[in-house]
C-alpha cells in the first residue's frame, strides 16, 4: 500500500495508518537523526518530536506529493532546532576501564574502530554539509527532493555535498596513509 | 573504480574512501522496541485528546472482552477484581488505593505490542502520570487522564512483549502497584511494580 | 587501501571532536530527563554512564537499559554512588547474559538474562536454559518468554536452582508461551495461598498431566 493510501486511511479515521507509516519511516528517520545529531538519545527524542508533528499536521499532507519528503522536511527541521537550541555536537567514544564488558565481541576486527573514526569525521563536518551529505549519500534523496527538504537550491546543495566529500577525505584520508 | 555523482565531478581514487563512510552511516540504526512503543503510545494520546481534528483515533476493545485474553496474557493483577469490585483500601488513609493492570491484546502490525491499560484510583491527586522503564522514568513521558467519573486515572500504552518495571507518580510521589507482583529486583530502596506482558515463546 | 588499524583508546576530550556546552549542565539531554527537582546527576556521574552505554554499544549490547536504570535512581532520589553502582552491575550483568546466552541474543533475552541475574540465577542457569532450548529447538525459539518467567520465580523467592529446573522443564518441553503464563500464575496463586515459594514450584512441577502429545501442562 502507497504512502498516499496510508495517509487517505489516517484521514478517514484508521488509527492503523499511521502506525504502518511509522514502521515504514521509522528507521531510516532514526538513522538520519542519529548521524546528523551523533547522539542517540537526541535523535530519538528528535524523531520523536518530528513523528509527532507529522501526525499532528497529515492533513496538511498533499496526497499527490512524496511522503518521505515531506516527513525528511519536518524532521530535517527539527535537527536543526536541536542543534541551536543543545548547541551542542559531542560525540564522545570512550571506553572506560570500569565498564566491566568481558563479552566477546563477533564484530570483525577493526569495524567499529573505522566506525567511530567516521563518526569522529562526520562531527567535524559543517551542519549544513552534514546534513547535506546525509541526504544524499545516506538517505539518498534526489537534489530536487533535497531542495524541497532543506529550502536551498540545488547548486548550493551540490557545493555542500561536495564539500563534505573533501573534508572527509581530508580527515579520514590521510589515515589511509599509515602502513598497516 | 565507481563514477557517482559528486558535485558533478568524476570520483577520484580517493573516493574508495567516501565509499566506506557511506556504507558504514548506511547500516541500519536499530529502533528500540520500547521507545517505538511509547512513541506510537503518545501520537495515540494525541489522538484522543483531540475532539475536532480528523487525526485518526486509538479504538479499543470493551472491557468486557478482556476476560478471555487475559487468560493468554501475563498480567500483574486479576481482571476479575477489576469486575467485580475489589475491597478498597480506606480512602481516609491515601490516596492511592486499589489498581490495577489489564492486558487487552491488540495485535500490532508486527503481532509484538500489547495494549496495556493501567488504572489507579486516586480522587484527590491533581496530576498521575506512569513512568517505567518504558518511557525512561520519565514523570512528564506518559501523563494519565482523568475518568469520567473523575475518582480514577487511566492511561493505555501499547507494551511490547516481555518484563516490564513501572510505578505510578502521584503527584510527584512514586507509588507502586499494590496490586501487582514487586519488581524484587530494586536497586534503590524504592518498590516498583511488574507487569508482564505475554508473547511468543 | 583499508582504513588502518586504530588503537581504540580512552579519549576523554579528544581534539577531533567539536564539543560545546550541554544545555541542561548536569542533565544528557533525552537520556535523563527532568526529574521534577530531585536529584540531579552530576557532570562527571552523566559522562560516567555514557562511557559505559557507548562500551556497551561498541560491543552491540543495548544501552538504553543503562539510561532507563540512572533515570529509574533520579527520579527516586538515590544518591550518585547509588546509580553508578546499579549502572555498572547492570552493564556488567548484561555482558555476562550475553556470554551465557551466546552472541545472537537479542534485546529482549539479554535484558531478562540479566534481570535474571541480578535476582539471583547464575550464568550457568542461563547456559543451561539456552542448551536446553538448543536441544528442544535448534535455537529457533527466542528465549525470552522463559526467561521473564524465570525473573518472576525468583522475585517471589523460589530458589534458584528449583526455579531453573521448573523453566527448563517447560523450554525442554517445548512449551507455549501460555504455559509459560499459567505456570507462573498458578504459583503465584499458590504463594498468595499460604504456601511458601518451594512447595508452590514443587506442587506445579510434580505429577502434572501431561496432554496426548505428552507436553507438561499446567493445570
Amino acid at each position: 500500500m502507497s504512502d498516499a493510501a496510508l495517509v487517505r486511511r489516517v484521514l478517514e479515521g484508521d488509527p492503523r495508518g499511521f502506525t504502518l507509516l511509522v514502521d515504514r519511516h521509522l528507521q531510516p528517520c532514526l538513522r538520519f537523526a542519529t548521524r546528523m545529531l551523533g547522539n542517540r538519545q537526541d535523535a530519538e527524542d528528535v524523531t520523536q518530536e518530528a513523528l509527532v508533528r507529522a501526525h499532528r499536521a497529515i492533513a496538511t499532507f498533499d496526497l499527490e506529493g512524496n511522503f518521505r519528503t515531506w516527513l525528511f522536511a519536518i524532521l530535517v527541521n527539527r535537527c536543526r532546532t536541536s542543534l541551536l537550541q543543545r548547541s551542542r555536537y559531542v560525540r564522545r567514544v570512550l571506553t572506560d576501564d570500569n565498564a566491566i564488558l568481558d563479552a566477546t565481541a563477533d564484530d570483525p576486527a577493526g569495524a567499529t574502530e573505522i566506525r567511530i573514526e567516521i563518526e569522529r569525521a562526520m562531527a567535524q563536518l559543517d551542519p549544513d554539509q552534514r546534513e547535506a551529505f546525509l541526504l544524499k549519500h545516506v538517505e539518498q534523496l534526489g537534489y530536487d527532493e533535497m531542495a524541497a527538504v532543506t529550502g536551498a537550491g540545488v547548486s548550493a546543495l551540490k557545493m555542500r555535498v561536495k564539500r563534505a566529500c573533501e573534508r572527509l577525505q581530508e580527515l579520514l584520508g590521510e589515515v589511509n596513509d599509515v602502513a598497516p | 573504480m565507481s563514477h557517482r555523482d559528486v558535485g558533478n565531478n568524476r570520483r577520484p581514487v580517493e573516493s574508495e574512501t567516501i565509499d566506506r563512510v557511506i556504507t558504514a552511516l548506511r547500516e541500519p540504526v536499530r529502533v528500540r522496541p520500547a521507545w517505538r512503543a511509547a512513541l506510537l503510545a503518545g501520537i495515540g494520546d494525541q489522538s484522543n485528546g483531540s475532539s475536532a481534528s480528523t487525526v485518526a483515533r486509538w479504538s479499543f476493545r470493551p472491557v468486557t472482552a478482556l476476560a478471555a485474553a487475559i487468560a493468554c496474557m501475563m498480567v500483574g493483577a486479576t481482571l476479575a477484581a477489576f469486575l467485580f469490585g475489589r475491597p478498597q483500601r480506606d480512602q481516609s488513609a491515601s490516596d492511592v488505593l486499589t489498581n490495577l493492570t489489564a492486558t487487552m491484546p491488540m495485535p500490532g502490525e508486527h503481532g509484538t505490542a500489547s495494549v496495556v491499560r493501567f488504572v489507579v484510583v486516586a480522587p484527590h491527586a491533581s496530576r498521575v502520570s506512569l513512568v517505567g522503564d518504558f518511557n525512561r522514568w520519565n514523570p512528564a513521558a506518559m501523563p494519565m487522564r482523568r475518568s469520567a467519573d473523575g475518582r480514577s486515572w487511566l492511561l493505555d500504552v501499547p507494551l511490547t512483549a516481555g518484563r516490564h518495571v513501572y510505578s505510578f507518580s502521584v503527584d510527584g510521589d512514586l507509588t507502586a502497584d499494590p496490586a501487582a507482583p514487586q519488581s524484587g529486583d530494586d536497586d534503590f530502596g524504592v518498590p516498583s511494580s511488574v507487569v508482564l506482558v505475554g508473547g511468543k515463546a | 587501501m583499508r582504513i588502518a588499524r586504530l588503537t581504540f583508546t580512552l579519549l576523554l576530550g579528544s581534539a577531533c571532536v567539536r564539543s560545546m556546552h550541554a544545555q541542561r549542565p548536569g542533565m544528557v539531554p533525552g537520556a535523563f530527563p527532568p526529574a521534577d527537582g530531585r536529584t540531579q546527576l552530576s557532570t562527571a556521574a552523566r559522562q560516567a554512564i555514557t562511557r559505559l552505554g557507548d562500551s556497551l554499544r561498541a560491543v552491540r549490547l543495548p544501552d538504553a537499559p543503562l539510561y532507563s536504570k540512572a533515570a529509574e535512581g533520579v527520579l527516586k532520589g538515590a544518591d550518585e554512588t547509588r546509580i553508578l553502582a546499579a549502572v555498572r552491575t547492570l552493564a556488567r550483568e548484561l555482558g555476562e547474559a550475553r556470554a551465557s546466552l551466546g552472541a545472537n541474543a537479542d534485546e529482549a533475552e539479554l535484558t531478562a538474562g540479566a534481570s535474571a541475574l541480578h535476582v539471583g540465577a547464575t550464568a550457568a542457569m542461563l547456559a543451561q536454559l539456552r542448551d536446553t532450548q538448543r536441544s528442544a529447538d535448534g535455537d529457533n525459539r527466542s528465549l525470552a518468554v522463559p526467561l521473564v518467567a524465570l525473573v518472576d520465580l525468583l522475585a517471589r523467592r523460589v530458589p534458584a536452582p528449583m526455579a531453573t529446573a521448573a523453566i527448563d522443564s517447560l523450554v525442554a518441553q517445548r512449551a507455549p508461551a501460555e504455559d509459560f503464563a499459567a505456570f507462573r500464575a498458578a504459583v503465584k496463586d499458590d504463594i498468595l495461598a499460604g504456601r511458601t515459594p518451594e512447595a508452590a514450584v514443587r506442587a506445579r512441577t510434580l505429577g502434572l498431566p501431561h496432554n496426548s502429545e505428552g507436553r507438561v501442562r499446567a493445570p
